[in-house]
């Protein structure tokens, strides 16, 4: 018998503040905690949606490991441990080696003054880097540990050893889509029988000059956060929010079997290419084996970049078209855009959707300058919900798609 | 139902012994190194100033048609997986979502002159960086496909497009296990049934300045200048760390029927896989060496296969003091009185590591040495260690028929990774 998989936990740590009842709210009212960051600097104001008051040191006890830990580590330890407590997995009676942990993420930003201090050891009488001098005076100059501080596999191993979860353990690297195709992974272990539970999920921090250049240099950001528009013809670019988000999955018949609180049942994942959203969409649909006009409710990718989005919407109305309620949300301009963390992110919102029987708002209400064949609603909307698709995908990653039941129905 | 069985019907591999599997395969036989002086930039005054280096591909066709500026990592997987798709002679797929691709790229370089440059120019008075002054410098200097091609993402991309991808697509990056994982997993979505034919393998290069004192100020590298030849030596009791090397391994693994039915040479059979975390900590692996037996059993257990069954152990062997000998105890924990009559081998000795893109061109080496009967040696193995004291192949090939070989490979961190290739018949 194939075996199925529950969503059992959930953490995040978003704009909105810790755990997945601040995301939620926030979601709800449908409207954006982007604003100034305290960067400072002349005749430059970024905006962006950063968490508040981030205590890294209530989840990593140990101040040594927090010295090795970028922010984005930090995040994901936090995110990862707020689900881990939510599930009550950390009390249950796992084997260890029968529990994993698969992160989305990529290249995580280095602190500027820690490198710039190396490298201005290195210059030569001329100004510029000397490499002979970068080797004797620049290299020593930095942080000894300092490439494990920004190691792509390092939120994984940090949330391995603080949970001692010896099971599979994966880091995904595939753009912004990292995060939800991660958690398709994670849901393919427990189907397959290689673990019985697995953490999965995202983080990403990248609202630091570098990260922002980066961003800047690939012309995708809003200058203000009022433009930025999901599938709005007008959208003005993306805002970079900063977060993690993490799921405890879970064998179906493991998490009844403990009395677990099930969220949502994962019922179909569908990952294809860059540029393939409506593939992607179609393989989760096919899988779940429910029939497309079932579907009731959809988290968009929406990521504000108006090709990306013309595309998504394209899918959308090929794939679920024939869906007559189907009501279409979208949560980006609330969070920000938070990268490698994003679709994990929107997964805890449609799980939450589907726990509560409510659709969260559009923050700005129905697009203009768009003639969709799909509902985007101003307010949220209460409705019987069943099936649910949650996409990720675009800023080059590849495209992946969700799809999930309401706990309820999935007895 | 039987399980779906995965063949491996094509392999490429750029390497610093050879920009293919033939002349790399003929090298490692011949028990040369391809480790020598740093020449991709200055580093005369680092502590370490030999690395493997990828030497003469031809990379100008992965170029042109506005492609300009891929990074070097990506150029080594489309070079790579150009050689292992033509090796398979794939087919149009009549469905694009049956064919998959399961990288393990590593993150891209970046040009570390320029990059200080913006640095140091955005630094004003004290030496911390002024923020509007380093957004200024980058926007002005640093391009698109600069930024693009640092994220692992990017390397799929490019294989995706060059090939004709329709299906999944990922990539892994869980550091020296990166492409043995990708494998892993590539051949457990063929099982699966999400796919036919998956593309995989990794590519990477760290040879660059960051990448050099990265590892240098974690002393992990040898510091064996003056004899480059001799200074990756997995198991011998003088090793003093790992060798820095670059390059890219691809295999196309298939499924069983899916091969035959198009007349496809097999080359043989992935036949199983294991995965697991130490879960203990950053820098060391557990002492015991829990999560490889862990990983090693997994792989064994899912090919069917009992330790005395496995012919040859391609080894992680890395060349470091705890890897070696950590590795060789998981060997000896797993194998008990069948470890002593097993080879093992490391061509890490030979080809230096590779970091990510280290297991895939291992797998190959496997898959080479059931083919032709010839187990690669362990290169520059002279004074035994008593911590290491199992039977690994020193210095000459060895001409054994072998059908069934286990190949380890443990990531930076605790990720480890066991696969099993068996010969198909």
């Amino acid at each position: 018998m194939k075996r199925r998989v529950a969503i059992t936990g959930l953490g995040a740590v978003t704009a909105a503040g810790e755990g997945h009842a601040a995301l939620w709210k926030a979601a709800l009212e449908g409207r954006s905690l982007a604003g100034p960051l305290p960067i400072e600097a002349d005749g430059w104001n970024p905006i962006g949606a950063a968490v508040p008051d981030f205590e890294p040191e209530k989840f990593v006890t140990q101040r040594k490991s927090l010295k090795v830990m970028a922010r984005d580590i930090q995040l994901a330890v936090a995110a990862a441990s707020l689900a881990a407590d939510d599930s009550g997995v950390r009390t249950a009676s796992i084997p260890r080696e029968r529990f994993g942990v698969i992160v989305g993420a990529g290249v995580l930003n280095h602190e500027l003054d820690e490198l710039a201090y190396s490298v201005l050891q290195s210059l030569g009488d001329d100004g510029r880097l000397d490499l002979k001098k970068f080797g004797t005076e620049g290299l020593p100059a930095l942080f000894p540990l300092w490439l494990l501080k920004y190691l792509p596999n390092m939120p994984a191993c940090h949330v391995s050893i603080l949970l001692d979860l010896q099971g599979p353990n994966n880091t995904i690297t595939t753009g912004a889509s990292s995060g939800l195709q991660a958690v398709c992974e994670a849901a393919r272990m427990i189907q397959r029988g290689s673990a019985d539970a697995m953490l999965a999920g995202g983080a990403e921090s990248k609202l630091n000059p570098l990260g922002l250049s980066h961003y800047e240099i690939l012309g995708v950001l809003a200058r203000s956060s009022d433009a930025y528009r999901p599938f709005d013809a007008r959208s003005g670019g993306l805002v970079v929010g900063e977060g993690a988000g993490f799921l405890v999955l879970e064998e179906f018949e493991h998490a009844k079997a403990r009395g677990a609180t099930v969220y949502a049942e994962i019922t179909g994942c569908g990952v294809a290419p860059s540029g393939f959203p409506g593939r992607a969409m179609r393989l989760a649909i096919r899988e779940s084996g429910v029939k497309a006009a079932d579907f009731d409710y959809l988290q968009a990718s929406g990521i504000g970049i108006a090709e990306e989005d013309r595309r998504e919407a394209e899918a959308i109305e090929a794939t679920l078209g024939e869906s007559r309620d189907l009501c279409v949300a979208v949560s980006k301009n609330v969070t920000g855009f938070t990268g490698f963390s994003a679709g994990a992110l929107d997964l805890i919102i449609s799980s939450l959707a589907l726990k509560n029987q409510e659709i969260p708002p559009v923050p700005g209400g129905a697009p203009t300058g768009c003639r969709y064949g799909f509902k985007l609603s101003e307010t949220s909307v209460k409705k019987k919900i069943r099936h649910a698709l949650t996409n990720a995908h675009g800023m080059n990653g590849q495209c992946v798609s969700v799809a999930t039941r309401a706990a309820e129905d999935a007895r | 139902m039987n399980r779906r069985r995965v063949v491996i019907t094509g392999m490429g591999a750029v390497t610093p012994l050879g920009n293919d599997v033939a002349t790399t395969w003929r090298r490692l036989l011949a028990g040369e190194s391809g480790v020598g002086p740093i020449t991709l930039f200055d580093a005369s005054t680092f502590p370490t100033r030999i690395a493997g280096e990828v030497k003469g591909l031809d990379a100008s066709r992965w170029n042109t048609n506005g492609r300009s500026g891929i990074g070097r990592h990506s150029l080594f997987a489309l070079a790579a997986a150009d050689e292992a798709v033509k090796d398979a002679k794939l087919p149009k797929f009549a469905e694009p979502e049956r064919f998959g691709l399961y990288f393990g790229a590593g993150d891209g370089g970046f040009d570390f002159a320029e990059y200080a440059a913006v640095l140091s120019a955005s630094v004003n008075g004290d030496s911390s960086v002024k923020p509007e002054l380093y957004r200024k410098k980058s926007l002005e200097s640093i391009s698109r496909s600069e930024v693009l091609e640092q994220e692992p993402a990017q390397v799929v991309n490019h294989l995706a497009h060059a090939f004709g991808v329709g299906g999944f697509v990922s990539n892994t990056l869980t550091a020296c296990a990166a492409s043995s994982q990708a494998i892993g997993e590539a051949a457990e979505l063929i099982r699966g049934g999400h796919a036919d034919v998956m593309l995989s393998g990794g590519s990477h290069s760290m040879i660059h300045p960051l990448g050099v004192a990265g590892f240098n100020l974690l002393t992990a590298l040898s510091t064996r200048n003056d004899e480059p030849l001799r200074a990756s030596r997995p198991f011998d009791k003088e090793r003093d760390g790992f060798v820095l090397s670059e390059g890219a391994g691809v295999v196309v693994l298939e499924e069983l029927e899916h091969a035959k039915a198009r007349g496809a040479k097999i080359y043989a059979e992935l036949a199983g896989y294991g995965t697991s975390a130490d879960a203990f900590r950053l820098t060391d692996p557990h002492p015991e060496g829990r999560g490889a037996i862990q990983a090693i059993r997994l792989a064994l257990a899912d090919a069917e296969l009992a330790p005395e069954r496995i012919g040859y152990v391609n080894a992680h062997g890395t060349s470091t003091q705890l890897n070696d000998q950590i590795e060789t105890a998981a060997v000896k924990k797993v194998f008990g009185d069948a470890a002593r009559k097993t080879p093992v081998s490391s061509i890490k000795s030979m080809l230096g590591h590779m970091i990510a893109a280290a297991g895939a061109v291992e797998v190959i080496a496997c898959i080479q040495t059931i083919r032709e009967g010839v187990i690669p040696p362990t290169l520059n193995y002279e004074n035994p260690d008593p911590a290491c004291d199992l039977d690994y192949v020193p210095n000459r090939a060895r001409e054994a028929r072998v059908d069934a070989v286990l190949s380890n490979s443990f990531g930076f961190g605790g990720q480890n990774v066991a696969l099993v290739v068996r010969r198909y018949e």
